[in-house]
């Protein structure tokens, strides 16, 4: 897929290699979609999912940190991005705020992935238009027909 | 104009399943473009049934394409979910695309198709309780290098769209059975 530019899961090794911290996810969102995703224990998706939804549904927030039984997730907001960092639970709070510096970094590969998304936006958008019962019931027909004349032909 | 989006995570089965469909019916696949050239790879084929162009769409399964979700799905009229039913690990990573489709298209028509029937480790009655799938919602069992079982899957999809839309049941497709439960 060429349209990725930054490999989060680069980033998790940088972090990893440049102050020693073990990170167990890196993340951004653009409002409630994901942009950028390292590899992720599936448990984590859904506490990083309500986490996101909830801080896009609260304006004034700009940064978040929560504490759960296997991970510390730390949010920072950018406009209507946001980066998330998952690191072992018992990391000191202190040492989250090291993880700052990645923040540029992963907010302007996230702006160009969407630029470049936009760019390939014109292709996909045809939308559908409306459709009427015959249409749906020839469409069915068609495919019906296909279907028997592999039947026929013993395939 | 019909516009149809296959879902599902990386490895589901979504290439296989235009590229069968392809043998079967006339695909033309010059994607719709814009006079840029694009390195994203999604699938993509246009069907012309007498004066009804289909256009058909895969999109991309990893997780930091979900922006691109959003993009490729919108204005569609059904979806076909493709999970991978070969390991658990599959069917679970489908989980969070499947929500995806899930809470941003409430109201559209879809069915899931049950992929890799032929080494098939998770039954259709687990893939419906890991994945939350709703008793209404049909999984229809699938190989998607069989010629057949795409014909039918699509056939399911249409009667649901049309049982959703205009509310009424056709008859049984002629050979499987994939409503519920199978
Ligand atoms: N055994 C088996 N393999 C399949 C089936 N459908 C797809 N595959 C294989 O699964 C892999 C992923 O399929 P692909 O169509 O590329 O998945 P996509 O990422 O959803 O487009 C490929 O190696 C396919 O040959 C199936 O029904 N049975
Ligand atoms: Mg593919």
């Amino acid at each position: 897929m060429g349209i990725n530019t930054v490999d989060p899961n680069l980033i998790v090794k940088d972090i990893a290699e440049e102050l020693g911290i073990s990170i167990l996810g890196v993340l951004v969102f653009s409002n409630n979609d994901v942009v950028l995703a390292s590899e992720l224990p599936g448990d984590l998706k859904t506490i990083v999912t309500s986490l996101v939804v909830f801080i896009n549904k609260i304006n004034t927030i700009s940064q978040v940190k929560v504490k759960s039984s296997n991970a510390y997730v730390y949010a920072i907001k950018n406009d209507e991005l946001t980066v998330i960092f998952i690191t072992e639970p018992h990391i000191m709070e202190g040492a989250l705020h090291l993880l700052n510096k990645y923040v540029d970094r992963l907010i302007k590969a996230s702006r160009e992935l969407m630029s470049r998304a936009r760019n390939i936006e014109p292709m996909v958008i045809v939308e559908g238009d409306e459709i009427t019962e015959e249409d749906v019931l020839m469409l069915i027909d068609y495919f019906r027909s296909k279907l028997s004349e592999l039947e026929v032909r013993g395939d | 104009m019909f516009k149809l989006v296959i879902a599902g995570p990386y490895g589901a089965g979504k290439t296989t399943f235009v590229k069968t469909l392809s043998e079967v019916v006339p695909i033309e696949t010059d994607a719709p473009t814009v006079g840029k050239t694009t390195t994203v790879a999604f699938d993509y084929g246009k069907i012309r049934v007498n004066d009804i162009v289909v256009h058909l769409f895969g999109v991309p399964g990893q997780e930091r394409f979900s922006f691109l979700w959003r993009i490729v799905a919108r204005g569609m009229h059904a979806y076909i979910f493709m999970v991978d039913s070969s390991s658990l690990e599959s069917v679970k990573a489908a989980v969070f695309m499947y929500n995806y489709f899930i809470d941003t298209f409430p109201n559209t028509p879809h069915i899931i198709a049950a992929n890799k029937q032929d080494i098939a480790k998770v039954s259709i009655n687990d893939i419906r309780t890991i994945l939350g799938v709703k008793p209404e919602v049909k999984i229809a069992p699938l190989i998607a290098v069989n010629k057949k079982m795409v014909l039918e899957t699509l056939i399911t999809l249409l009667s649901e769209v049309h049982r959703l839309m205009y509310g009424s049941t056709l008859s049984p497709i002629s050979k499987g059975d994939s409503g519920t439960g199978t």
